[in-house]
């Protein structure tokens, strides 16, 4: 009975108060992942704790700010130089935008004939991105929209050029966004020449897109535009998603690979635009109610 | 004693706010990985280890900052501190050049878990990346030195 008091070895095996912090803080931690994304309490801790981090995210976003601040400072020659080029180009868009709106109304009349579901001019509203892909494995953004604007998951972003993502978490104050780039992204795609229907697939890398399983003989070339189809309710119709650069034929394979970069621009730009479409029933889209749309409506 | 109380909230921040700058997409695959290193240095230096609270806390901001599941950075910091506070005797022993090396293992067990998490949620990378923080915050090491030595000198026992 010396062995217990005296300078001796224990019987029971000696643990470190270090070690059984972390054991009891890692079993935590264990059902905390493992509950993520299930638990709505889990959410509102995200949430809060979003809250309460976001003036580090904007202090930590200042430095370009400042960078776009400096840019405000131009010459005059240069300001004058610069109004001469719009002047001509807002011309040149005029043109165009009145043969759109001709083709336009001729695509809405069309529409109505064939009692098509979908319509054109969709709601849009400007929002700022505050962050791009912090990790190299996720290609994510961050907005400056959220729910208080009547942002809700599963809303299509685009940018000028084509579709950016979609809305995959939204917090009080600013929501996260899924680049079509990432691995676990899919958009229903057509190809714009021919009206194929497929599904274009994130490959991860930042910078390309993956048709996979066409059949062997389908109708794809190198150059082809692909534009979303609106199948499956979450993204808008006929925005461009990519362009195909390469088709990939294995020999004894059954199906061939296309891929394609995406004509949206991924990492550049500060602004980007949210669509609020109408969503149909029954597809499984979460949809805010209605007056929160009527709010972003307000000039 | 006041010094380092003021030093360790000024550290962690900065450190936390430098994973979140934006670098350049040749360069940010390479980020190291400073929180770890920070809990790192403070487990080296006091033989009681650090505050595990503070630790699992901060690995929660991390979570919530880079948009990943909720513990598991947090998690991987527990694991990687626990292996540092073991590995302590042998960190002193070594000279200042050879800590960098032993580091790599617990910083490659931060890396592993964060892996292996990411890949039982579907998450897939690339495994080339992956190992390149490893390197460039072994590299980084000596140079932080300095800087993290205003939490104080490592003391034996």
């Amino acid at each position: 009975m010396d062995y217990l008091s005296g300078g001796r070895r224990s019987p029971i095996p000696k643990v470190s108060t270090l070690g059984l912090k972390v054991i009891f803080f890692s079993l935590i931690s264990g059902a905390m992942i493992y509950s993520d994304g299930k638990s709505p309490s889990l959410a509102k801790v995200r949430d809060v704790a979003s809250m309460v981090l976001y003036p580090l995210e904007r202090i930590v976003a200042f430095p370009q700010d400042v960078s776009d601040l400096f840019e405000h400072f131009h010459t005059r020659e240069t300001l004058l130089e610069e109004n001469r080029e719009l002047r001509l180009k807002n011309l040149e868009m005029g043109a165009n935008l009145s043969r759109m709106q001709a083709l336009e109304a001729e695509t809405a009349r069309m529409r109505e004939l064939l009692q098509a579901a979908t319509t054109l001019g969709q709601q849009v509203k400007i929002v700022e991105i505050l962050s791009i892909a912090q990790d190299p494995y996720k290609q994510q953004l961050v907005i400056s929209k959220g729910a208080e604007d009547g942002v809700y998951r599963g809303q299509a972003l685009v940018d000028a050029h084509g579709v950016l993502g979609q809305i995959v978490e939204v917090n009080p104050t600013m929501s996260v966004a899924l680049l079509i780039t990432d691995a676990n992204h899919g958009i229903p795609v057509e190809v714009n020449r021919t009206g194929l229907q497929t599904i274009a697939l994130g490959r991860g890398d930042a910078q390309s897109l993956s048709l996979p399983f066409l059949s062997s003989n389908a109708d794809v070339k190198v150059g082809d535009l692909i534009v979303s189809s609106g199948l499956g309710g979450r993204f808008p119709a006929g925005y461009p998603v990519g362009e195909i650069y390469e088709i990939r034929n294995s020999p004894g394979e059954h199906f061939v690979e296309a891929l394609a970069y995406p004509t949206a621009k991924l990492n550049q730009g500060r602004q980007a635009l949210l669509i609020w479409g109408e969503h149909p029933e029954g597809t499984g889209v979460e949809t805010e109610p209605a007056h929160a749309v009527t709010k972003v409506r307000k000039p | 004693m006041r010094r380092r109380v003021l030093a360790l909230p000024i550290l962690l921040l900065a450190a936390i706010a430098l994973q979140l700058v934006h670098l350049p997409d040749a360069i940010a695959p390479a980020r190291p990985l400073l929180v770890p290193m920070v809990f790192a240095y403070w487990t080296y230096i006091s033989p009681a280890g650090p505050s595990i609270l503070l630790a699992w806390l901060v690995g929660l901001v991390l979570d919530v900052l880079l948009n990943a599941p909720l513990g598991e950075h947090a998690l991987a910091l527990l694991i990687g501190i626990y292996m540092v506070y073991r590995m302590r005797r042998i960190m002193l022993m070594v000279s200042f050049w050879q800590t960098a090396l032993v580091l790599a293992l617990p910083l490659g067990l931060y890396t592993v878990v964060l892996f292996y998490i990411d890949g039982v949620r579907g998450q897939q990378a690339d495994l080339w990346t992956r190992w390149l923080p490893i390197a460039s915050s072994v590299i980084l090491w000596p140079f932080l030195f300095p800087v993290l030595s205003m939490l104080g000198k490592p003391s034996r026992d």
